[in-house]
Order: structure tokens, then sequence, then C-alpha cells
């Protein structure tokens, strides 16, 4: 903290150290902590970016990665700025009568940034990366629903096992093990973006020399991944041909850089919010940019204690997880499935807040007043309530939490490794705009992103019908007592739904993020009049 | 000791003996840890090193926690070039006491004191720590020199005595009134650290920023500030030290697991006991009633403005509004109004059981105080679509099952799947759905052609066309 002067006497600025809420740190983490801004040369725009983990798509499992990833490997589909699949690579797919087979046929004439055509086995080969069992995606329950692919995955069948076959150079069919309904939203994920041929042995550490999305890029000056429009893309040139994204803000904060013209699209801080809001030159360029995502906790259920229901419901039902965002300034979560996906119900599935019913269940599994409970640690990266969450333990259950925090790099590794974190936290944002991405990739049984290993044969069972039906109400019922095995088993405790903010020029049109968290570049332009 | 370390030991124990029985037989040994050290320079990331051995080593970690912090902040250690040895660098962020270097842009502050171990990991997942070790960072570009009194430990390195000493003064009677007035005083002494040069200190706390002259951070219990020697603790250096100790006694008054108070607050309190609503302070305000830019106080609930010109009318509005909630409620009860906030409320909770009125409502009092309206927010704005390909449909439907792009206005999510199939068997309303699919595609061939030409028309009106 500190305070102005008059002019006279030396001047002083705000001081750096506040935040007005927990959910600000995760915002000011990813504002803050980015490298430095470049030169604002010629360019279109400049957007603030997150710098890509790697530049391998079946790599990538986090959205800061598939930001940019979407932007340089284009997929069979892709969502436009309201979240709707549009065809993309594809030009066009069937669907069988019993929803079990899609047939993909490319757009005529495609090819990658270097004029090489782009074929039916490239998509193929893109796809089987993420499976691959000797190097498995993060994101490889993706394609959990391809008939074969789990078996794949897990060593016992080879390639040919897979439920992916290329007819010709322009024709991709795709057998499903059920009808998943959401499949056409799968294919737009930028994890399976389609990689060029030529780069696989390259892939990943250096920015791809040739793509097959829009753009292509190039490593600038410190902090600046530099994006060329692809002449080849198959919706032609970008009408915005030539970004940079800033990666790196060298401790300045978005909202100067994006007052003094440095930027014309930056994420904001929930603690800048406030004030912009009323700011006559900002407040009209303030956008509302809240993602479907879900911030969670989670257990890992395979080891003790988390391997008792009842433990893992004890302390579930211990935290005021509703008072606990809602006093932050945070949206709370009801349910796994964010505000916005259809399908959703309004009903509240997230554990009661019970500290008494919390105890008794901590009794009757063996561990009263948490005595004979291990050492429990809960982990995490560094953000959200951690803290608060484990006062609340301590208050209601009697049981001492140690929080460790990890670099988020780190943090993914270890809650994808073995052994994982007893307590973790996840923000999961959508791949796709379906309850399926939610429900079924973070909760089945084997599925890759099951970070707790959680496994219950009737709520498996329950994914499964959900999947196989089209009936919207149906389907929903389904979900909903998913759902409740949820509240009952406390696998995961769903906290907070997203809440973000961006400044975006005026006269920057398609600046729209579609809820998967990201914007498509490719639909960006300039208003008449306006631009850089 | 954790069970699954435990378990691992009886394992072990249990292996060793059936090796004594069966030659060939090996044993993982315990890892052993050597003497920790640690490298905190001011201005480098810390750099943490120790001895590590052992057979079964998965990973090296470091843990460090500030003390006073609950936190653990877990960093991987690397084998260094000295064999045996591993080592990890990390900064530490006091705004958050977590690894984000945002706060600190990529420095830990001065007087950040911490501890630390090494862990191992072992292949099985379980872990072992070796001895821990303690560390600060110092600024040791200066010799410091270091006087303690009452609630306040004051370090200088330019002045005589008796300039510490008026600053020592000055900072404990702002503690006693700041303690006074909300009910708590600290609860440990703090450090002040006095530069007396803004480079200087800017260098310590903040290289990358701009007319910054001090700063408090409640989570290292410190305080910085630029005082040049030549002033001691006059009217402007006794402003400043008065500033900063409030935002202390305030940070332990309202100290709760939940959130803080809103920053006019917490601003407003400081400015008010420091300096009180000067007239300084009092043209700003008069100057935004008067072109109607005073800023609603949910405005000033997280951080200041940017803008030079809205930063201190920020400050001006918090003491302003601290006035006026004095003038409206007394003194005592804006006392209890920042006490109530220990209890985790938000800002409409603490008002409301204060005063009876939510937040907004007290704003709408001070704001028709002084004559004006509260303006409404300018913000968030949809923002406005760009172009799309021509062939995705411009309602941005969800193309479904049996569908091909630009032939079907498809239904979103699942009702776009069929039903499961009923293969095989006749069906008699084969011919009636036929009917009903021709004249629906028809229909929908129409439509999309309409909306195409719409959609050129549109784009031609905009700009070139650009290949989409």
């Amino acid at each position: 903290m500190s305070q102005p002067v008059p002019a006279s006497a030396p001047v002083w600025h705000r001081a750096t150290g506040f935040l007005a809420v927990g959910l600000a740190v995760a915002l000011l983490a990813i504002a803050g902590c980015t490298p430095q801004a470049g030169q604002a040369g010629q360019v279109d725009a400049r957007v603030s970016s997150a710098e890509p983990f790697t530049w391998d798509p079946a790599q990538a499992g986090d959205a800061g990665s598939a930001s940019v990833l979407a932007q340089v490997f284009e997929g069979l589909t892709a969502f436009d700025p309201q979240g709707n699949v549009q065809p993309a690579l594809a030009a066009s797919w069937q669907v069988s009568d019993d929803g079990r087979q899609i047939t993909f046929g490319l757009r005529p004439g495609l090819s990658y940034s270097d004029g090489q055509p782009i074929l039916a086995q490239h998509v193929i080969d893109s796809w089987l990366r993420l499976i691959d069992p000797a190097r498995p995606s993060p994101l490889a329950s993706l394609l959990g629903d391809i008939t074969g692919a789990p078996d794949y995955l897990a060593g016992r069948v080879g390639r040919d096992g897979v439920g992916l076959h290329a007819q010709g150079e322009g024709t991709i069919v795709v057998d499903l093990r059920r009808p998943a309904t959401y499949f056409l939203a799968v294919t737009a994920s930028p994890s399976l973006g389609v990689v060029p041929p030529s780069i696989l042995g390259a892939i990943g550490e250096v920015p791809p020399t040739v793509v097959s999305g829009a753009y292509r890029p190039i490593i600038g000056d410190a902090g600046v991944i530099h994006l060329t429009g692809n002449p080849s893309y198959w919706a032609g040139l970008p009408a915005l041909d030539e970004l940079d994204l800033v990666t790196d803000f060298g401790g300045r904060n978005g909202v100067d850089l994006f007052s003094s013209g440095e930027l014309d699209y930056t994420g904001l801080s929930a603690a800048d919010e406030p004030w912009v809001q009323y700011d006559p030159t900002l407040g009209p360029q303030l956008r509302n940019t809240d993602s479907l995502s879900i911030n969670y906790y989670g257990f890992t259920t395979a080891v003790a204690p988390f391997d008792d229901a009842q433990v893992r419901l004890a302390f579930a039902e211990a935290v005021d997880w509703q008072h606990i965002v809602s006093v932050a300034g945070g949206v709370p979560a009801t349910s796994m499935i964010p505000v916005g996906i259809v399908g959703r119900d309004e009903q509240d599935h997230q554990p009661a807040y019970d500290p008494e019913d919390a105890r008794a269940l901590l009794a009757a599994a063996g561990y009263p007043g948490g005595a004979g409970l291990p050492q429990i640690v809960l982990t995490t990266y560094g953000v959200g309530f951690e803290e608060t969450v484990a006062i609340e333990l301590e208050r209601n259950l009697g049981v001492e939490v140690t929080v460790e925090a990890l670099d988020f790099q780190d943090y993914l590794e270890q809650v994808g490794g073995d052994p994982r974190p007893q307590i973790w936290t996840l923000s999961w944002i959508a791949d796709y705009p379906h309850p399926h991405d939610f429900l079924g990739l973070l909760l089945e049984t084997g599925s890759g992103s099951n970070t707790g290993r959680w496994s219950n044969a009737d709520y498996d069972a329950l994914i499964e019908q959900a999947a196989a039906t089209a009936d919207p109400a149906e389907q929903a019922a389904i979900y909903a007592q998913a759902q409740d095995i949820l509240a009952r088993e406390a696998p995961v405790v769903p906290v907070a739904y997203d809440q973000s903010f961006a400044l975006s020029r005026t006269g920057l049109l398609g600046a729209l993020e579609s809820g998967v968290g990201f914007i498509r570049y490719a639909g960006l332009d300039w208003a008449p009049g306006t631009g850089r | 000791m954790t069970a699954l370390r435990r378990l691992a030991i009886a394992l072990s124990l249990s292996v060793a003996l059936v090796g004594a029985l069966l030659p060939g037989v090996t044993v993982a040994a315990e890892p052993t840890f050597g003497t920790p050290s640690v490298t905190a320079t001011l201005g480098e990331p810390i750099t943490f090193s120790s001895p590590v051995s052992g057979d079964d080593i998965a990973a090296v970690e470091v843990l460090v926690r500030l003390v006073g912090d609950a936190t653990t902040i877990v960093i991987q250690a690397q084998p260094a070039q000295a064999a045996g040895t591993w080592q990890a660098t990390q900064s530490i962020d006091i705004g958050t006491s977590a690894l984000c270097e945002c706060l600190a842009d990529g420095n830990t502050a001065p007087n950040t004191h911490f501890e630390f171990q090494f862990r191992v990991r072992a292949a099985d997942g379980s872990t072992s720590v070796g001895p821990v070790g303690q560390g600060v960072v110092n600024d040791d570009r200066f010799e410091w020199r270091t006087i303690e009194q009452g609630l306040v430990r004051v370090h200088w390195y330019n002045g005589n005595d008796a300039f510490a000493q008026s600053a020592a003064d000055v900072a404990n009677e702002a503690i006693d009134r700041a303690s006074e007035l909300l009910g708590t005083t600290l609860p440990q002494p703090v450090d002040l650290f006095v530069y007396d040069t803004q480079q200087a200190l800017l260098e310590a706390v903040s290289p990358n920023r701009e007319n910054i002259a001090g700063q408090a951070h409640q989570a290292i219990d410190t305080m910085f500030v630029w005082i040049p020697a030549d002033q001691g603790a006059d009217a402007f250096a006794g402003e400043v030290v008065r500033h900063e100790l409030t935002h202390l006694v305030f940070d332990a008054a309202t100290d709760n697991p939940y959130r803080e108070p809103a920053l006019w607050i917490n601003e407003g309190v400081a400015v008010y006991l420091s300096v009180g609503y000067s007239a300084y302070y009092q043209s700003f305000v008069d100057g935004a009633v008067a072109d109607r830019s005073l800023i609603p106080l949910d405005g000033l609930a997280g951080l200041f403005p940017s803008p030079p010109d809205q930063f201190y009318l920020a400050y001006a509005e918090a003491v302003a509004a601290i006035d006026f909630f004095i003038r409206t409620h007394g003194e005592p009860k804006l006392w209890d109004l920042v006490r109530s906030y220990a209890r985790g409320l938000t800002d409409d909770e603490a008002f409301s059981a204060t005063t009876g009125v939510d937040a907004a409502a007290f704003n709408a009092a001070w704001f028709a105080s002084l004559g004006v309206d509260v303006p409404a927010p300018l913000g968030p704005q949809p923002g406005p679509t760009g172009p799309l390909p021509p062939d995705w449909q411009a309602d941005g439907q969800t193309p479904g099952p049996s569908a091909r792009p630009g032939e079907s206005p498809a239904t979103p999510g699942p009702s776009a799947t069929p039903r499961p199939g009923q293969p095989g068997g006749a069906d008699p309303d084969a011919l009636t759905r036929t009917v009903a699919i021709i004249g629906w595609l028809l229909a929908v061939v129409v439509l999309v052609a309409l909306i195409g030409y719409l959609l050129v028309q549109r784009n031609r009106a905009r700009r070139p066309p650009q290949g989409w």
C-alpha cells in the first residue's frame, strides 16, 4: 500500500500487493507474470496471449497452449464465436442412422502452408498421435468414443484396430463405439488439429514451420510470438494477417499496455474490472469473456484415505464452498457443468455444507476427529481458495491440511503422474460445449482426464446411456442422476464458475471468446476507419 | 512421517530381512541429505542447494515456506554441476506467498524470511525430507543500522541516529493511534526500511515500476519507504510512515481467510489517519463533482485506476467517503465497520451490519450529498462480430448428424443426434417422412441461399473480400 502526495513532493504511486479477491490472483498471474512486450511494429493487431508449453497439439493439455495452437493447426470442424460447430477442413459430414459412424469429406484442394496437400490419412495420423500408447496426449480421452481407441491406447490392439479409416485422399470414416452426440464438436478441439507430416520429426519445442491453420508462428522479439497469415488456409488469407501475440508484459499492467496502444486486446484482472467499467474510455471497450469452465477440487480415490467415499464426503461437507466463493466475489458452482452448456440443469448438485454430518462421516470411516488419518496434503498451483479450505477443514473436521503450491507446469505433471496428490484442484475449460466434456471426460472410468481415478459402475452406465440418447430431456435427466451419484460419492467438488474480462479495442471485430477459452484470430478484422 | 512412508520403511525392513536370507537381493537405502544452503541475492532468484544421495530418487523437490505463512511452495530441483548436489531456483511472490512473480516483478522483496528443506520422492511415491534451512533476502547494497523501539525496527543507512529515532517515534505514534481506533495492534514488531533515494527504493522492491515511494507488505511485516535524510520525519515523511503503518494495522484488524475489504476503505482510513480529508484531496473531489467524473465506490473496490488523474482522484474519493461516513454515522461506527471485516463479510454485509444499509446505498447517499447522480457502468459491452467464412451458417447453429453443412439448419446439442436406430423391418412412415424431408430441404436451400446473399452483401459493404 502507498499513498499519493502533492506534485510538489516526491511522486508516489500505488503499491502492488493488494488483491481484492482470491480469484484475481489467477488473472494477475496470467497477465502480470507473462514476459516483456516487444516493440509494437507494423502489425495488424497485437493481443495478449499465453505462451504455449508445447507446439505439439497432441501433447498440449492446457488452455493457454490450446489458444495458440488453435490458430496454427486446423481441425475438421471449428467453433464460431458463439461456440457452435462449423465446417473447417471438412466440407461436409454424414452420420449413419444409428449414430455410430461419421463420414467426413475434406474440402477439395486443401493444402498446408508449404503447398503440400492435406490428405485424409494425415487427419487420421494426427488423431492417432493423441492415443499413441508410447506417448499419449493429456487429452487422449477426447477420442475415447472411437471404436478401438481405448484398446489402442492401452496397447491391446494396433493402429488398424482403431475405427479410423481413410477412403481415398478426401474422406475420413470414424466408427464410434456409441452414438456420441457431441463428436462433431470434439473434432473442433485444438488437440485434434491436423499436423503436417513434414514436421512430425521436429514438433514440440519449436514453432512449426508448416501449418494447416490460419497462421504460421514465428518467434519474434522477447516475449512476442508473431503470427503471419497462411495464404493456403482453407478460408483464405485472414483479414488480419500479421499479428503479434504478446506473452511477456515485462512487469507492466495489461491495462496500461492497452491504454498506450501497445495491445489491442488483453485479458483483464478481476481487480481492475471495477474501475474500468466506469472509465469513459476503457468502459465501452470492456468485454465479458466468461468461459465454459469449472474450478473444482478432487480427491485421488485409488489410495487411502480418499478411497473411502465417506471420507471424501466428510471433506466435501466440511467446507462452505458457496460462501468462500461468493464472499470473494466469485460465482459459486452448483454442478460440474458450467452455466451455458445445453443440457445443464439448475439443481444444486454440490455436497451440502454440513459440518456435523461431516464429522459423523469421518468417524464412521474410522477417523473420529481426524485421528488416524495420514498427513493430508492439498496440492495446488498457487491460486484459488486453498488456504481457506484448509482452515475450514481444520476447524470443522479437526484435520490439519498442508497446502503445497507448485508451478503450473510442474503441477500438471504431478496431477497427471503417479502417484497423484491426495487433494488437488483444477480448472477445466470445455473442449466442446456439452455435458459429456465434464461428466464423461473428467469422471468416466479409465478416462485419461479422470485425475482422481474414480470409478463407479452405475455412474459409467449412466454416462454411456446419456451418450447414446438423442432426446435432450432424457439426456438431461440421466446426467442429473449421474450428478446425484457425484454428490453422494464426492470424487470431486465443483467450486466456482469462470468470471473473466477483457479489453478489446474499439473497431476490432470478431474478438469474441467462444466459451472454449480462445478467440479465432482468422475471424478478426477492423471496422472501416479503425485499426492500427 | 506419512503412512506411505511408514509402509515403505516397513516393506524395506521386510525385504532387508529376506535379503539377508537370499543372497543377491538388494535393498534401496534411505536417501541421505547434506546440509542445505541458500543464496538469496536481491534482484536474483533464490538458489537452493543440497547434497542428496540415494538409490531410489525419482524426484527431488525443495519445500519453501515464508515464515508465518501456511502455504508450502514446492520447487523441482535438478542435479547441479557438483556431483551429488541438487539445486533449484525460485523467486517468492510475497503478495500471494505463492509462485507467481508478478507482484514483486520478478524479485523477492528484501527482508523476506523463509524456511526450506529438500524432499526426495522415491519411485513408489514415498517421500523423505532433509534438514530445515533458513534464509532471508538481504539488501546488502548498504550498511544498514537498526534501532528497535516499541513495535518498530527502523533500518536506515543515511542520516544520524536522530533521523532514525524520529522515524521510530512517528511510526509508534501511528501504530498507537491506529491500534486504539481499530481495536487491535500489530501481532509483532514491523521492520521499516528507509531508503534515501527513490532509485534505491525502486531497485529494492519494484525495479520495473515508476513513481513508487513506499510499500507495506503484511506478509513479511515490512514497509519500505523513501525518505531523504535531510527531511527527517518532517510533515511529509511522517505522513508517509503513518499512512503505511495504518495499512499494516488495518490489515491486522481485518485479517480473515475469506476476503479483503474494498480498497477504498483501506486507503481511505490510511489517508484519514495520516493526513485527514485535506484541502488537497477536497480539490480533486470538487473537480470531479464539477465535471461529473466521480467514480462510484464499487469502482474503487479492487485496484485503483491506472491513469494518474483518476489514481489521485481515487485516493481523494476514498478519504472523502470515509469523512462522509464519519459525519453521517460517527467515528465509532467506522471502526465497527472496519472490525466487522474480520468476520469475512462482504462490503454489503459489513455496511448492512454496521449502518443498516448496504454499500450501494451508502454510495448513493454520499453522491446525493454532493449533488451528483450515480453513473451507470459503461461496460462490459458485447463485442462486435467479425467476418465469417461464407459457408458458415450465419445463425451459428450446430450442424447435426445426417446434416451436410449448408443443407440443414440442424438443432444444437443432443437433439441433433438421431435416436438409436431401429435396423431392419418396414417403416410405414417412410413415405411421409421422405416427403417431409424433401420439403424441409427445399426450404433450407432457399433460406441458406438468402443468408449467403445477405452475408456477401454485408461483407462487400465492409471491406474488400479477403478470400473467405
